[in-house]
């Protein structure tokens, strides 16, 4: 006899599972024929714009909570030198 | 998964006894952490001392304690296994699976809660929502911390059994006894600044096998010929990003959407025991700071931890079971002294996780629990030195009964597996009412609380259907991020429907605002000074 969960599961892969495999089909296709690069931009597109939004902060608030106001405190500065190895490896490999 | 990998790395030192040197270096380690751990002892005189490090850490202690809590001795494990059998996608999880999600952590999140003044995340959902909200979180948290001491104290006493040949006992109550001493006299303080140590320690002792290793297997250029000469099958093992419909668990978009937007900030925005740390911070900048900081360690555990799969992958191609890589590596490579070290590392992959779990068990069950039951009956908040004693009392009684518990984990196999699949069905909804409940005032308690539960009836659905309908045979990545994006759906479409909440009531809970608003920011000095 099958459990209640068992049951479940298959209710949802008879009755719901090919309805949203059949909508997310285009979008399968459609990533499919993209080239590879695609997904390198996006990962380095994700990195870049987290760096670019950095900048929009203000440098009060960068700067809130730290004993002075020296450039090697500045956390825009901070996410930029973070993110550039990862930007660098994920365009290498 | 976790006793199998604790198994395994045991193996690394069977058939090789330990030298003198090697027991030398493990007691004066164990030592080491217990004097670091218990010095910290002195400083602590309230619950805020205690649970909050009286707010007191520097941004390099913050950052090196939470990727140190991060790796257990089963990442030694099963992450060079993963890069043996797949190659350096398996790196995804610590470079893209960390970095933006730390800078969003960084900036947005962690001065939130900070000027905030919370302990928890349960806590801070329950001021923003209501305590449904919060109750839910933090039942599903105290379920799995209190579950994973347990099986993480067993996984130790597993490998203290096969390469010191101490009984499974015998290390469980030594591991509780050194954990159990310097948590409940140092409280965060103690974790923290004996994480420090612990990473230290594994990324000498990883250094060393990373750099062995490949000298061995020829370097990085031999590693790269041997391995691609393998065949066809091996002609990815060196692509970070994999087609969308590769046979592989780590698509391109999996890896991207599922980890880098929804995973990795679920993580790093939701998870009590990352969070916590930066709580603790002696300043918001230092919060910030720590958390940028740590995601620049975690550029180095991927190439520590898992590329030495790949020198492995060079000397014993065709394994069976890509997990005993490694294991095989430090039983063949590394010198007596070495071996020592690298035991201690991973030693000390397993005590950080477990003080960390410790640590934050008790933090969330004062905080959302007894906290919340005080304030029932007394009417009023915690007195500090009240919440000192109780926390003490709880983190012994914690772990006390996790090396009780310990060894029927196996007997209670169902139960872990289960919280810890429910854990992971609410980080996409989590991280969307997080979202929304700090960027949009508009956010209300009924929206949240229907994001979090249609979210996690969405993603056990997906979970149940997973294999059918997305293009991997191991769909978690596409089913977080599909979970995410329907609870935000959820959480907008509920809150329109229904009335805005007071001003009052989201009145420094809102981004914006705490940044921009000076009269807010005074309201909350008292609660940041407070317990």
């Amino acid at each position: 006899m099958s459990s209640p969960w068992d049951a479940f599961s298959e209710w949802m892969k008879q009755n719901v599972a090919p309805a949203l495999k059949a909508t997310l089909a285009p979008l399968d296709a459609w990533i499919d024929s993209l080239p590879l690069w695609t997904g390198t931009a996006c990962a380095v597109g994700l990195f870049v714009l987290v760096g670019l939004w950095a900048f929009t902060l203000k440098r009060s608030y960068i700067y809130l909570g730290a004993p002075d106001q020296k450039r090697w405190r500045d956390l825009r500065i901070w996410t930029t030198l973070v993110l550039l190895p990862y930007i660098i490896i994920y365009l290498v490999f | 998964m976790m006793l199998e990998g604790s198994l395994l790395a045991a193996t690394a030192f069977e058939g090789s006894a330990l030298a003198g040197i090697d027991y030398v270096i493990v007691v004066t380690y164990m030592l080491g952490v217990l004097a670091i751990g218990t010095y910290f002892g002195k400083y602590v005189r309230s619950a805020g001392d205690f649970f909050l490090a009286g707010k007191a850490l520097p941004f390099w202690a913050i950052g090196m304690s939470i990727v140190v809590s991060d790796i257990g001795a089963i990442d030694f494990v099963s992450g060079a296994g993963g890069a043996y059998r797949y190659g350096i996608s398996q790196a995804n999880f610590d470079w893209i699976g960390s970095l933006p999600a730390a800078a969003i952590a960084a900036l947005i999140f962690i001065p939130y809660y900070w000027r905030a003044g919370v302990y928890t995340i349960p806590e801070f959902l329950g001021r923003r929502y209501n305590s449904a909200v919060q109750i839910i979180e933090a039942v599903l948290w105290l379920g799995f911390l209190i579950s994973m001491l347990g099986v993480m104290l067993w996984a130790t006493a597993v490998m203290m059994n096969t390469v010191l040949g101490w009984s499974h006992l015998q290390s469980i109550w030594i591991t509780v006894i050194i954990v159990g001493i310097y948590t409940v006299s140092g409280g965060l303080a103690a974790v923290v600044m004996t994480d420090v140590m612990q990473m230290v320690v594994m990324f000498i002792g990883a250094g060393a096998l990373l750099i062995l290793g490949f000298s061995a297997a020829g370097g990085w250029e031999g590693v790269v010929g041997k391995v691609t000469s393998l065949g066809a099958e091996y002609a990815d093992h060196f692509t970070l990003l994999l087609p969308h419909s590769a046979d592989t668990p780590y698509p391109w978009t999996g890896i991207v959407f599922g980890l880098g937007i929804v995973l990795s900030t679920a993580y790093f925005v939701g998870n009590q025991a990352v969070v916590q740390r930066a709580l603790g911070a002696r300043s918001e900048w230092d919060a910030k700071a720590g958390m940028l900081f740590a995601g620049f360690l975690k550029l180095f555990i991927p190439i520590l931890i898992m590329i030495p799969g790949l020198a492995a992958l060079a000397m014993y191609p065709g394994l069976e079971d890509a997990d005993k890589a490694v294991p095989m590596l430090v039983r063949d490579v590394l010198p007596a002294g070495l071996k020592g070290l690298m035991f201690a590392a991973f030693f000390a992959a397993l005590m950080s996780s477990v003080d960390s779990y410790l640590n934050s068990c008790s933090t969330v069950f004062m905080s959302d629990v007894y906290g919340k039951i005080y304030h029932g009956i007394h009417g009023r908040a915690l007195p500090p030195r009240h919440g000192l004693v109780v926390g003490r009392i709880l983190t012994a009684v914690l772990i006390i009964w996790a090396g009780w518990f310990a060894p029927k984990i196996e007997r209670f196999e169902t139960i872990y597996v289960g919280i810890q699949t429910l854990l992971s069905f609410i980080q996409g909804p989590t991280l969307a009412i997080l979202l929304l409940g700090i960027l949009w005032r508009r956010t209300t308690q009924w929206g949240g609380l229907a994001g979090l539960v249609l979210g996690v009836c969405v993603t056990v659905s997906l979970t149940v259907m997973g294999d059918e309908i997305f293009p991997s045979d191991n769909p978690f990545l596409f089913v977080s991020f599909w979970s995410f994006v329907f609870s935000m759906i959820v959480t907008v479409v509920v809150s329109l429907l229904t009335p805005a909440e007071p001003e009052a009531k989201t009145r420094g809970l809102v981004f914006g605002q705490v940044i921009h608003d000076e009269a807010v920011q005074e309201a909350l000095k008292d609660r940041v000074n407070g317990p």
